[in-house]
């Protein structure tokens, strides 16, 4: 057994850092010798330049971007946080709010962008919009998770010591569905962002959504890029700064992920 | 056969060597325990079960540890549920110190097989949540809280959170909590499952300990026979599924049983008896 266990040099992050690295250096050298068609993909350092000199239009554009997501985002978990704890005090509502939860395993909400567009106009509102619907789904069925997740002992255990259902909610319904709560923010992360840019590619004057369709039109794929690249950015930095709040507001959170961890490192053979 | 014998009658028939060695000991609790310094009385429950388990009458005296046994899947639990109003006990009727249970019974302690730790609560305010949920003066159960687990050498890991504790430890904290706001009843329901063997030797003498000195009535069910033997007044054996009292054997030996060279054969002996029944129920083999 102790032959066939790799050693583990590099931490996660290092070793993902340096898969980048090298796919990035790959793709420089396999462009610079092998004469590809460097108009149609352009290599990173080109890509680079251009980041460094189109930044001022880029920033002002991501900037549009960043606001509709963050707007939708914060919007999307303003109505459904409360709607999914509404639903847990009252069970008859949950029961309704179940199959609604449905809806965007069947339906390509993302469809919805031309309609909202007719009906909002083509300004932020619509974008926003549409972040906060495609964001919406992933939070409250995560919330609802979290709060349906309280064990059958503990509901017997509250009963027993003649909890009210506010204290129930309050006491243990609520601290429990935060981790739940939380996977369901990060997971409502990707969606946002696609909601900001189908927006924008549908019809939109600014944001990132709209550079990338600019760019297209006129074949500027350095451009392209360098709105890509921009826009690679903005779900690992909303996940960050969920993150970063997840820690402050659970912080016995991590330290039961690290316990199950430990033990499961334990249990592995030596 | 199947009835079952009235408190009374088990206590007329404790032999006096065992009576004096149990009362010897309640007064030398009683000098030392904590608990009673407190200054706290405590009503004790008495439990009537009608028409349930194939008996028309099954009492549970005050300050008597009782116990069920019986195969898994008979319906122990759903036994225990009813007691504390969690179910509606159908079709018999079950009374509480005189008062029929038709919802959950607040003047219960219930100690789940499951410790049911809320883990983002660190092992005192764990405890404490019985007193807050009830809105009970905080100071006053804080302290107890701290002694009930200094009781079952926890104290120093107050501040730990459930995942930092064994298994062992969680039930401790689960027993606390069932403890802290001094019920006149006590139900477990198979609480030192998960706890390993000479943990559970451990947690059986410290909890003798407790429930001597708080003098509550209790209420057992598990599928460990040694320990039923071990920590019960009376112990009802129960059929397979649908569960029926059998019988109810009394254990008339002196307190606290420890697994020592004198208590053992006679912990062993009351066992036997009690496997002899399985077998003929064909429970075992």
């Amino acid at each position: 057994m102790n032959s066939t266990r790799v050693p583990q040099i590099l931490g996660r992050r290092t070793r993902a850092l340096a898969l980048i690295i090298g796919a990035v250096v790959t793709w420089e050298l396999s462009g610079r010798l092998y004469q590809l068609r460097t108009d149609l993909l352009p290599t990173p350092s080109r890509i680079s330049l251009e980041i460094w000199k189109e930044w001022p239009q880029l920033s002002a554009h991501a900037r549009v971007t960043c606001g509709e997501i963050a707007g939708g985002f914060f919007l999307a978990a303003l109505l459904a946080i409360p709607l999914a704890f509404t639903a847990a005090m009252f069970p008859g509502l949950d029961r309704l709010v179940e199959p609604i939860l449905a809806c965007p395993r069947y339906l390509p909400l993302v469809a919805a962008a031309p309609v909202l567009l007719i009906w909002f106009g083509f300004g932020t509102l619509s974008k926003v919009l549409l972040v906060s619907l495609l964001s919406f789904f992933p939070i409250v069925s995560g919330t609802a998770e979290g709060l349906h997740s309280v064990p059958l002992e503990v509901q017997d255990l509250l009963h027993t010591m003649g909890a009210t259902r506010w204290q129930e909610f309050l006491k243990v319904r609520l601290p429990a569905c935060l981790p739940d709560l939380f996977k369901g923010l990060k997971a409502a992360a990707t969606p946002a962002v696609v909601g900001a840019i189908v927006g924008e590619l549908v019809a939109a004057d600014k944001g990132l959504g709209y550079l990338l369709l600019a760019a297209h039109n006129k074949l500027n794929s350095p451009l392209l890029f360098a709105a890509l690249v921009c826009l690679s950015f903005a779900a690992p930095l909303l996940i960050g700064a969920i993150r970063v709040v997840e820690r402050e507001v659970i912080p016995w959170y991590q330290v039961k992920q690290s316990c199950v961890s430990e033990a499961s490192q334990q249990k592995q053979p030596r | 056969m199947l009835r079952a014998l009235p408190a009374k009658r088990i206590r007329d028939s404790l032999s006096r060597d065992s009576l004096r060695g149990l009362s010897a000991f309640a007064v030398k609790l009683s000098l030392s325990s904590p608990q009673r310094r407190e200054g706290t009385k405590m009503s004790l429950a008495r439990v009537e079960l009608r028409n349930i388990l194939g008996c028309a009458s099954l009492e549970i005296g005050e300050g008597e540890f009782f116990s069920f046994v019986g195969p898994s899947g008979c319906g122990k639990t759903r036994l225990l549920r009813m007691l504390a109003g969690l179910i509606p006990a159908a079709p018999g009727e079950i009374l509480i110190s005189g008062k029929r249970v038709t919802g959950p019974q607040t003047e219960t302690g219930f100690i789940f097989s499951n410790p049911a730790l809320l883990e983002w609560r660190t092992a005192l305010s764990n405890v404490l949540l019985q007193a807050e949920v009830r809105g009970l003066r905080r100071t006053a159960h804080e302290a107890r809280a701290r002694r009930l687990l200094a009781a079952f050498g926890l104290s120093g890991s107050e501040e730990r959170r459930p995942c930092e504790l064994t298994p062992y430890l969680k039930v401790c904290v689960s027993i606390c909590r069932a403890l802290v706001h001094e019920p006149p009843l006590l139900i477990l329901d198979d609480a030192f499952r998960f706890v390993d063997p000479i943990a559970r030797e451990r947690i059986l003498m410290d909890l003798q300990h407790l429930w001597m000195s708080a003098g509550t009535t209790a209420v057992l069910v598990t599928e460990n026979i040694r320990e039923a033997v071990q920590l019960s007044d009376r112990v009802a054996v129960l059929s397979p599924h649908p569960a029926e009292v059998v019988q109810v054997f009394p254990i008339p030996l002196p307190r606290p049983r420890r697994m020592d060279k004198g208590t053992t054969p006679q912990i062993a002996e009351y066992s036997s008896r009690i496997r002899t029944l399985f077998h003929a129920q064909g429970v075992l083999p």
